[in-house]
């Protein structure tokens, strides 16, 4: 029987045969092996290891490194990019693009998202611009940011300010909108000035909707910096994998993206780490 | 003109229509009510009568069709620290903030420093029975703790009249109980003029000094006041009590009968 719940002696007796497994599962238990810990790590693991052997195979099945290299091929490659020192530098290109933009187009958006969810004079004269710019993706914005911004810098952190911007404001809106009713009479019942409420009330009641929004426009500014690195840069992860392409270096190829996708996991998690600190107290769980 | 005798608070002919999407809907026709000061009035009445739209009128949430209502001879134009307002619902509580920050709210508005005001919280939370508690979130206090604090945090701006909508009413029967009992003896320390909109009617027994019957909506005015005149602490078992329910439910009984009539002719009408 379990030692989570008792089960009924009508039913206690069907397990009267289990008692062997029984001892099994408490010398597992016993190695610090329990089902929920099998679910959360061993589990994970064991399908990324599936996940490398399937690919070697595969890519040994192929057999040409330049069209889909083993994954030993690929750690060699990142071996290689991390001791010149290459990897690093595409990595802090493209990782201070994004901060910058992110940075920028948050300071810009969290302002307006709260304007435009409190005033419906700011709502009605912004919200066409956004439901309009809402849809025209970053990357149809590539060639005309490198035509007014160069190829520097500015170009890069414009495209992901961009998009920063519109995803931030509609989740800050939208959690203007949220705020129930009587939270918003209560402050003003309380003696809070329209400015007060503004600064103590719907801002911080904001706060988790305008997290989430912040999270989401991290992935698209990941999405975005690779595409705008590949036209325009002359370096960064996008440009990596983009220059890799004209000597068929397909394992660095690998390496860049793998890095995005680690970079993207560290990224969340640290945004989210940062969050809990900064912000705990405003995303309570209720 | 000879100056008026002084009135506390007046709800003077008022009537409220409200309309949306080109329908119109009569609320209240030509309601009065006097509050005197420092009495407990409860508004008693059946669901859907339009006790809260009385109440949100009186806190300053929604402008009134025609009539007058003056508090102290000044008319209600919008919300004021004056009014302070007891939600039913617990999300008007500033779940970002601790207990007694959430107590200070309104100290903090007004500008008061850190020290005064954490020193005027304090007291209020002991009154409110929430001492220990002080530095908890809302969501980590139990239903009738948050109503707690809701209580304290409108009696820290020492308003003219207090405003309850169905505080206790998503209660469990047991808290509410005692929660009745906690808001007659913080009425008895703080020395409020309350205004408590219930649809309860041994709630409104145990608390009021006066109890005012709506008739039922639509266009609903008042129908009758009742004294209660009855010492606290009171039990539901005095003989007063029961003599003041069998009065209040002949007068409730009536109107749910006139709102069931009504409500048959109306569906014989549509048929």
């Amino acid at each position: 029987m379990s030692d989570e719940r008792t089960a009924p002696p009508n039913l206690a007796a069907d397990h009267a045969g289990g008692d062997e497994d029984e001892k099994v599962r408490a010398a597992w238990r016993s190695l610090g092996v329990t089902g929920a810990r099998v679910r959360a790590v061993l589990l994970p693991i064991a399908s990324f290891v599936v996940l490398l052997l399937v690919w070697h195979v595969g890519a040994r099945a192929i057999g040409i490194r330049a069209l889909f290299p083993t994954p030993i091929d690929v750690l060699a490659e990142a071996r290689r990019l991390i001791q010149s020192g290459d990897l690093l530098t595409h990595i802090v290109a493209s990782m201070t693009r994004i901060i910058a933009g992110f940075a920028l187009g948050s300071a810009i958006a969290v302002p307006t998202g709260l304007l435009m969810g409190s005033l419906p004079l700011v709502r009605s004269m912004l919200q066409a611009y956004i439901e309009f710019f809402r849809y025209i993706p970053a990357l149809s914005l590539v060639t005309l940011a490198m035509i007014w911004f160069g190829i520097g810098e500015a170009s890069k952190v414009f495209l992901i300010t961009y998009v920063t911007v519109f995803i931030v404001t509609i989740n800050t809106m939208a959690g203007v909108a949220a705020i129930p009713v009587a939270k918003l009479r209560a402050g003003r019942s309380l003696g809070a000035t329209p400015r007060q409420m503004f600064v103590h009330v719907t801002l911080p009641a904001s706060v988790p909707f305008i997290l989430t929004g912040m999270r989401l426009a991290m992935g698209a500014a990941f999405t975005t910096i690779v595409a705008a690195e590949m036209v325009a840069a002359q370096s960064g992860l996008g440009f990596l994998i983009f220059s890799s392409r004209l000597y068929m270096q397909t394992d660095a190829i690998f390496v860049a993206i793998v890095t995005l996708g680690l970079l993207g996991f560290v990224t969340d998690g640290v945004l989210r780490w940062v969050m809990s600190m900064v912000a705990g107290r405003y995303a309570p769980p209720l | 003109m000879n100056a008026p005798p002084r009135r506390f608070l007046s709800i003077d002919r008022v009537w409220k229509r409200f309309e949306s999407a080109g329908r119109r809907f009569l609320a209240l026709r030509d309601l009065t009510l006097e509050l005197r000061q420092g009495e407990f009035f409860c508004l008693l009445g059946p669901s859907g009568c339009g006790k809260t739209t009385v109440l949100n009128m009186l806190a300053g949430f929604e402008p009134i069709t025609s009539g007058e209502i003056t508090l102290e001879a000044e008319r209600i134009t919008g919300p004021h620290r004056d009014r302070g307002v007891v939600f039913q619902s617990d999300d008007a509580l500033f779940g970002w903030l601790t207990a007694l920050e959430n107590v200070e709210f309104g100290l903090k508005m007004q500008g008061v420093n850190r020290r005064d005001r954490r020193e005027v919280a304090s007291r209020l939370i002991t009154l409110v029975g929430l001492r220990g508690h002080e530095a908890k979130f809302p969501h980590e206090l139990s239903g009738g703790m948050r109503q707690r604090i809701q209580i304290a945090r409108v009696l820290v701006n020492d308003p003219k009249i207090v405003l309850m909508d169905e505080p206790f009413a998503s209660l469990d029967a047991q808290t509410r109980r005692m929660m009745q009992n906690e808001l007659v003896r913080i009425w008895t320390a703080a020395h409020q003029t309350v205004l408590f909109i219930t649809h309860d009617l041994d709630e409104a027994i145990i608390l009021a000094d006066r109890i005012g019957i709506m008739t039922a909506g639509p266009g609903a005015r008042m129908r009758e006041v009742i004294d209660v005149d009855l010492p606290r602490p009171r039990a539901r078992t005095d003989p007063g009590f029961l003599d003041c329910y069998r009065r209040c439910n002949a007068v409730i009984e009536e109107e749910v009968m006139a709102a069931l009539r009504s409500a048959a002719d109306g569906a014989g009408r549509a048929a």
